[in-house]
């Protein structure tokens, strides 16, 4: 008997299969395009999802087939902040609205002033942004009424693919928090919010907890993945909570920092800090994948993304691990301000850029690659220390994602942020979250923390070396003050200055 | 000085032209054009001080140790010379108030004419080449050197030059501290505006426009001074190609003469020669204008914007930058044990 763990993601499906008792036996991914319709319109074709995650089944459904082993319950990590539109009869309205999409920051600040930013804090966890669902149906109803009128439901992934297996479509805490639309203390659609936007709260899935089975699959459905009869599908949650609780953080005080193309932290919590200092640095609360635990989340706008711009900008087609050592020895003299697709947490500035600090002619292309990963680096150390200032204890740092794979960037996370950083035997933690949220459904485990205490190993942990620790200490001091000190220089003012022409059009100037 | 060395071993005279010593802060009273011999008491006891002629003047003639080692005919008549920047804006028409060489170089180093010297902080006044001239002159750290400095962390050109702007990059020039008008040397490079979408065209564009940003300040430093340059001329090797130049007119509105003969400060030091000789007056045509770059009125609007951006970076950023140089400097200390 195996279990099935699927994550779906914004750029591809990937999938493993977990036997109970020897862990992890089978992986498979699945990618998919996004498509660019118009500056700003970032959109995916959920058909093309549904493709990828009946592939993705398909495979590890036969390799458990063969080693005898068949799949048992199956449940999804998902990228949250989408959501499909559906008609009466289940059928997509069209392509779903990517979270990177910026269609909607009119309705974001419409609804933000209707409702006070504070207030929706308090009652969502979340700082109000154009992404979440409640915005994307506001803009709907405005710019899409056709779409909005014939919009019975409007599903999140894990949602939309349990419509799309034949069962009744059911999210779970940590996805229905990303709505803007939930309540996270109460655990329940807010009216209150609901009311302010004139929607209703069908609109939205039946909560249950991430780990419910929802049903066993039709035997129709089943046929199309090339499942065997009785396989339940269970409710799943949200990929970053997720992936923390597969990478072991369970526990309150327990982190887990993922470096993709972006940079996220996730902290485990006793209970939401929905304060104005949180706040301000937009970190976002929600329900964690555990029960009656809270997870705490700020997003860097920034990370691989930058490594692999200098990669390519400065040595093009080099693979990283030729880029990078082994270990950094020294700190470098240059300051990154690593804005480069402007600033979530900490500063919550879109229009923030990116800035290289401190240049001379010795300057060479190795400590250019370093000052960009202490620069991403240092907004995560701003993150953490915000957060333990707001009142969030944080006692275990476990590194996740691409930027993991690297020892001189796993060392170079525990000099500049001061705290020991841990590694995992997790690749996926995503999928093998699922995988054990697929059990607990089952009857197979009798919580997600039989699993994670079972299979997850720290594999390494990179303690910060003192003297190096002190140097980014001293440096990161620095850090602190560029951005106060750049905001706003890189947008157009309107101050005199001698000299300058006047605003219009002057004759010959 | 490297004129006065040469002109002593081809004639055996101890000559220093009026400009060369106008550099010799404070030995020199720019004022009366004299040595102020008491201070060269105190600062240098014992040291004959040279005599002074105007670079123009004749020093003495090829003795006969000269010719000897040099092929020159004995007795031929021997210029004082100058410093090469100054024999370079003799050679590219600097003569009149407001006349200015910029000089495309490893550095940007920049000469105007002027009328009278007004003692300004920021710029160095000097003694001209022509009998009681006056100049202004400013220079840059670097300029040329950063586009070598991009080649070797970048890979070698073509890149692309893309637009005016560089899509909203804003470079600061300082990689080697920055000399006219900060005085600064612990100001350091900086590269702003940076998104996913720059590339290396962008940032070689920004450099250029970053160098010609420096001109540009430099220039309004002299307009505030008092001593506003009228016409440019634009030398040095960097004004081949023709981008470079271009876009320091279209970042300071203003056109640049490119005189016909680029060879430099030798090519002045002959104009230098033939006015000693008797041949030639400082009023002969010595370098036709061959060209002349306008900048282009359409792109002055978003320049301006840049340029303000520019000049507002360096005060928001110094104290970081100067901190981080005290740590390259320290880095070095602790590499070099």
């Amino acid at each position: 008997m195996t279990l099935l763990g699927l994550d779906v993601g914004t750029a591809a499906c990937k999938g493993l299969l977990l036997d109970p008792g020897e862990g992890i036996t089978g992986t498979a991914r699945r990618d998919y395009p996004l498509s660019f319709p118009a500056p700003g319109r970032v959109e995916l074709d959920p058909g093309l999802v549904w493709d990828a995650v009946r592939d993705v089944v398909g495979e590890l459904a036969a390799r458990a087939g063969a080693a005898g082993r068949p799949v048992r319950a199956l449940t999804f990590s998902v990228s949250c902040d989408e959501a499909v539109a559906v008609d009466a009869e289940g059928r997509a309205l069209g392509p779903c609205i990517m979270a990177l999409d910026t269609r909607s920051s009119a309705e974001a600040e419409r609804f933000e002033r209707t409702v006070g930013r504070r207030r929706i804090y308090e009652l969502t966890g979340l700082p109000v942004h154009a992404m979440f669902p409640l915005v994307r149906l506001l803009w709907l109803r405005e710019h899409e009424p056709a779409v909005f009128r014939r919009t019975a439901r409007f599903l999140a992934w894990h949602e939309y693919l349990a419509l799309r297996l034949g069962l009744e479509p059911v999210g779970d805490p940590s996805v229905a928090a990303r709505t803007l639309a939930y309540d996270i203390r109460a655990r329940a659609w807010s009216d209150e919010l609901l009311a302010a936007a004139g929607l209703r709260a069908s609109l939205f899935a039946r909560v249950q907890p991430s780990g419910t089975a929802i049903g066993e699959l039709p035997a129709a459905a089943a046929g199309t993945l090339g499942l065997g009869a009785g396989v339940r599908l269970v409710t799943g949650g949200m990929d970053q909570s997720m992936a923390a609780l597969g990478s072991g953080a369970i526990e309150p005080g327990a982190a887990m920092v993922g470096t993709g193309t972006w940079q996220a932290v996730t902290v485990v919590a006793e209970a939401p800090i929905l304060t104005e200092a949180m706040l301000a640095s937009g970190f976002a609360f929600g329900p964690h994948i555990a029960p009656d635990r809270y997870a705490a989340m700020a997003t860097n706008a920034s990370g691989g993304s930058l490594l692999r711009w200098a990669r390519d900008v400065f040595a093009p087609g080099e693979p990283y691990e030729r880029l990078l050592p082994d270990r950094f020895e020294r700190p470098t003299d240059l300051l990154v301000l690593p804005h480069f697709e402007g600033s979530v947490s900490p500063w919550m500035d879109p229009a923030s850029r990116g800035a290289i600090v401190g240049l001379d002619l010795a300057t060479g292309r190795q400590e250019l690659l370093q000052a960009i990963i202490e620069g991403v680096t240092f907004e995560l150390r701003e993150n953490l220390e915000r957060m333990e200032a707001g009142g969030l204890a944080i006692r275990d740092l476990r590194a996740t994602g691409g930027g993991a794979r690297s020892t001189a960037w796993l060392q170079l996370k525990a000099d500049a942020t001061g705290r020991p950083v841990s590694t995992v035997n997790i690749g996926e933690p995503g999928a093998f979250a699922a995988a054990c949220l697929a059990g607990v459904g089952a009857g197979v485990f009798a919580s997600v923390a039989e699993p994670i205490a079972r299979f997850v190993r720290t594999t390494a942990t990179y303690e910060p070396r003192p003297p190096m620790a002190a140097a980014y200490g001293e440096r990161f001091a620095r850090y602190r003050r560029l951005y106060p000190a750049l905001s706003g220089l890189d947008r157009p003012t309107r101050r005199g200055r001698a000299g300058a022409a006047p605003p219009g059009p002057a004759p010959g100037r | 000085m490297a004129s006065s060395f040469i002109v002593r071993r081809l004639t055996g005279e101890y000559v220093l032209d009026h400009h060369s010593a106008s550099q010799c802060d404070p030995l020199y009273a720019i004022d009366e054009e004299r040595w102020v011999a008491d201070w060269a008491a105190e600062i240098a006891p014992g040291l004959e001080l040279p005599r002074l002629c105007w670079p123009a003047e004749v020093a003495g003639r090829v003795s006969a140790p000269g010719a000897a080692a040099t092929g020159i005919p004995a007795g031929t008549p021997v210029a004082a010379g100058t410093i090469d920047a100054w024999a370079e804006a003799a050679s590219a028409g600097v003569r009149a108030p407001g006349d200015t060489m910029l000089m495309y170089g490893t550095t940007m180093f920049i000469v105007e004419a002027v009328a009278a010297l007004r003692p300004h902080p920021a710029m160095w006044g000097t003694a001209g080449i022509f009998p009681g001239s006056r100049t202004l002159a400013a220079g840059m750290a670097t300029s040329g050197a950063l586009t070598g400095w991009f080649r070797s962390i970048a890979g070698e050109p073509p890149y692309e030059t893309l637009l005016a702007g560089a899509d909203g990059l804003v470079v600061l020039p300082y990689f080697a501290g920055e000399r006219t008008p900060l005085f600064d040397p612990e100001a350091r490079g900086l590269v702003l505006g940076l998104t996913l979408s720059h590339g290396r065209g962008h940032l070689y564009r920004a450099l250029l426009e970053a160098t010609a940003f420096g001109v540009r300040h430099i220039l309004e430093t002299m307009a505030g001074g008092g001593a506003a340059p009228s016409r440019l001329i634009a030398v040095g090797g960097g004004t081949r190609g023709g981008l470079w130049t271009r876009i320091v007119s279209d970042v300071t509105g203003r056109p640049q003469e490119l005189p016909r003969e680029t060879i430099g400060a030798s090519h002045g030091d002959a104009l230098l020669a033939a006015i000693a000789a008797g041949l030639a007056f400082p009023e002969t045509p010595w370098n036709e204008r061959q060209a002349i770059v306008s900048p282009d009125p359409a792109l002055a609007g978003r320049y301006d914007a840049l340029y303000d951006i520019y000049r507002s970076l360096y005060p928001a950023t110094r104290a970081q930058t100067h901190a981080l140089a005290r740590l390259q400097a320290e880095g070095a200390t602790e590499r070099a044990n």
